[in-house]
């Protein structure tokens, strides 16, 4: 028996109140543990989002967020093109070498289905495109979890490239075409550029790979169907053309990837109204480079590769670099700051659930005085009592803390399929936290202050006055 | 063990001072069993206080088991207390929330820690005042006089030099008291401790070695 076995007893004949106390206490300490949970998931997620993501170079139209948001995140739309030139510097041209590339992979962007956006790309994209390295060292490629990728590589880029442009340079050069030829739907738009033959597009293109989470929002596996669509709300046009087959799922990573769809950036370019071909002046000859792009994902083995394009950029006007871990830092600190403030609310809640803990006890009190004066009378020094008090608040508190930490564990393990849904934020309901630990360490030490104000009161009782028969 | 020399202790009452109690001397040696009579409200319940380390006098020399309480602190006189005295309290005081045992162990709480043989010394004092299958009993499953009989246990539980009782037997059919008593008595005489009892009860006084009265212990006002 001793001070411990002494206020465990006390809490446990005031089971109403105690068990209230470290309720409230409960819901602070968990109200912090969720908030610090989501947060971390949340910081978690965009770390994650940019790993494989050195540097992308897009358009100088718009800022550098901008272009990390859609080209990594899938979030608002290309600012603009760049022109395939700048594309095959990075791939094996002169920047290429300088800068020892690992890879450098186009998208082209602009269409939609069912909400997620369509890249145009080439199969570098699940060959090379690496998401960090393995324990072994080893890279962490992009994996199939159903049927396998469509395959265009590079070189086929460049074959297609260089037939457009001749396709292009022959129109310009030959009759022009009446416009009207070109409206079949009749809104006064041509539906395909000068030059683009309706022709339809290959099957061999018309092949999707789709992440993990639009096969799962779909209910798309292989041998499913999607039909792109063009653009922005206001101007809506469904490329029936370039209805493509499913041919795999993209294993989950929980990162935006998974929340896109992957075509032949041929099939892209092909579609209806999709200009392939970027005039930078109607005088020069038509080339490959001027296919346009919509943003060059980018590594390299030089670590300092990143800021070397950054000045190799700078004074260019056909496109800019962006730093994906700069950009999407900047954008955790503005979540960092909403999520300082609703960190403030919780510890309020934590700081109201103390003072609900002081006065239960203090209340407690009065009717405590004449046990504390006997405990006094066999020996009890002031100290032992003040002890006692600080203790009792220090459980609850300390059980509160727990309980909620606990219960912030249990919700988001019955939530975690909800959350995944709406936020594609995994949650990780296992995982028990150092700063978990700190939370219940204070809350406890903040608990036991609380209970400080009673245990003064407590232990300054008249000894004397309350040994006498009861009154 | 008990050395007072014109003690006085009085209390400051809406401006007037009210003496509570005054002992000119008082010797009590080791191992006597005392009695200490008087009219209610001559200051004996006051005098056990002050001896106890629970009062401080205002005046006067208190040496108590070899020690002078007048110049300890506060927390020194707790620890006093808790080392050296053995209370019994007319309502015998004992905590409802905790069992016979556990409220014997309490005893022993505060200036050691109660560990395996207060433990064994707990049984073994419930066992000698017949309460041996009652150790894991609340207050409220005893009879008035099983409560009494573990309120002394709890005085002896730390082996106390000294042992004060105010009124212990107070609402006891004289028989239950007689009873009671005689084991307290018993007990401390064979361990050789020294008890101070505060009793109304002349039969109870008469169980004891020798009688105190505390109006002839008044220092004479001068
Ligand atoms: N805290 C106090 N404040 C003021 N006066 C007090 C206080 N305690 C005791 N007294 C007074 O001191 C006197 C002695 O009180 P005490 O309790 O010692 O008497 P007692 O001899 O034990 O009486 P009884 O036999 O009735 O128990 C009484 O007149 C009482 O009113
Ligand atoms: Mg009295």
């Amino acid at each position: 028996m001793n001070l411990w076995s002494i206020a465990r007893r006390n809490l446990r004949i005031r089971v109403l109140s105690s068990g209230l106390t470290t309720v409230s206490v409960a819901l602070g300490a968990g109200l912090v543990a969720a908030l610090w949970l989501m947060i971390a998931e949340t910081e978690q997620r965009y770390r994650q989002s940019y790993a494989g993501y050195q540097a992308v170079i897009g358009p100088k139209e718009g800022s550098p967020l901008a272009l990390v948001l859609n080209t990594v995140m899938n979030r608002g739309y290309a600012q603009g093109i760049v022109p395939m030139k700048v594309y095959r510097e990075l791939h094996d041209g002169r920047l290429a070498k300088r800068l020892g590339v690992n890879y450098a992979i186009p998208q082209a962007r602009g269409d939609f289905y069912e909400g997620f956006p369509l890249v145009g790309t080439t199969d570098e994209w699940f060959t090379k495109f690496s998401r960090g390295k393995d324990e072994a060292g080893a890279p962490v490629r992009l994996a199939l979890a159903e049927g396998e990728a469509w395959a265009f590589d590079h070189d086929a880029f460049v074959r297609f490239a260089e037939d457009k442009a001749r396709e292009v340079e022959a129109s310009l050069g030959g009759e022009p075409e009446a416009a009207e030829d070109h409206d079949h739907d009749g809104d006064g738009v041509p539906d395909h550029a000068p030059g683009e033959h309706a022709e339809p597009i290959p099957a061999e293109w018309r092949k999707a790979v789709v992440g993990a989470e639009v096969a799962r929002r779909l209910g798309l596996s292989v041998g499913g169907v999607i039909v792109p669509v063009h653009g922005t709300e206001d101007f809506e046009h469904l490329h029936d053309e370039a209805a493509s087959e499913v041919v795999g799922v993209l294993a989950a990573t929980g990162t935006p990837i998974d929340s896109a769809i992957y075509v032949p950036i041929s099939m892209f370019l092909s579609m209806d109204k999709h200009e392939a071909i970027h005039l930078s002046s109607p005088f020069d000859d038509v080339t490959a480079d001027d296919i346009r792009i919509s943003a060059i994902v980018f590594d390299a083995k030089n670590h300092l590769a990143a800021s070397h394009l950054r000045t190799e950029f700078q004074n260019r006007s056909d496109a800019q670099v962006a730093w994906p871990h700069v950009e999407i830092a900047d954008l955790l600190r503005l979540v960092g700051n909403a999520a300082d403030v609703l960190r403030i609310f919780a510890w309020l809640v934590v700081a109201v659930a103390a003072m609900g803990v002081c006065v239960a006890l203090y209340n407690t009190m009065n009717e405590r005085r004449r046990e504390i004066a006997i405990m006094r009378a066999l020996g009890a020094r002031r100290g032992q009592i003040l002890g006692i008090v600080v203790l009792e608040a220090s459980a609850v508190s300390a059980l509160g803390a727990t309980l909620g930490v606990a219960f912030c564990h249990v919700c988001a393990f019955s939530f975690r399929t909800i959350v995944l849904e709406r936020t594609s934020v995994a949650l990780d309901w296992a995982a028990f936290t150092w700063d978990e630990a700190w939370l219940i360490v204070g809350v406890t030490v903040v608990g036991g202050l609380a209970g400080v104000l009673p245990a003064i009161k407590g232990s300054t009782v008249e000894v004397a006055d309350h040994l006498g028969p009861t009154t | 063990m008990i050395e007072i020399q014109n003690l006085r202790k009085d209390y400051q009452l809406g401006g007037r001072s009210v003496l509570a109690c005054s002992v000119r001397e008082l010797r009590i040696g080791s191992g006597e069993q005392v009695a200490l009579m008087g009219r209610s409200g001559c200051g004996k319940t006051t005098l056990l206080h002050v001896i106890a380390g629970i009062v401080r006098p205002t005046g006067g020399v208190v040496r108590v088991a070899g020690t002078d309480l007048a110049p300890l602190g506060e927390s020194a006189r707790d620890r006093f207390r808790g080392r050296h005295i053995g209370l019994v309290f007319q309502t015998f005081n004992l905590l409802q929330p905790f069992t016979a045992l556990e409220n014997v162990l309490l005893g022993a709480v505060f200036t050691g820690q109660a560990d395996g043989s207060h433990r064994q010394r707990a049984l073994e004092l419930l066992d000698r005042v017949g309460l041996a299958d009652r150790a894991d009993h609340r207050p409220s499953e005893l009879s008035i006089g099983q409560q009494q009989r573990v309120a002394i246990c709890r005085a002896l539980i730390h082996e106390p030099e000294l042992i004060l009782a105010d009124e212990p037997l107070g609402n006891q059919d004289p028989e239950t008291g007689a009873k009671v008593l005689r084991m307290l008595l018993d007990i401390a005489g064979d361990e050789g401790r020294t008890v101070v009892m505060v009793t109304h009860d002349p039969g109870s006084a008469a169980l004891m070695q020798r009688t105190v009265r505390l109006e002839d212990l008044r220092e004479v006002a001068a």
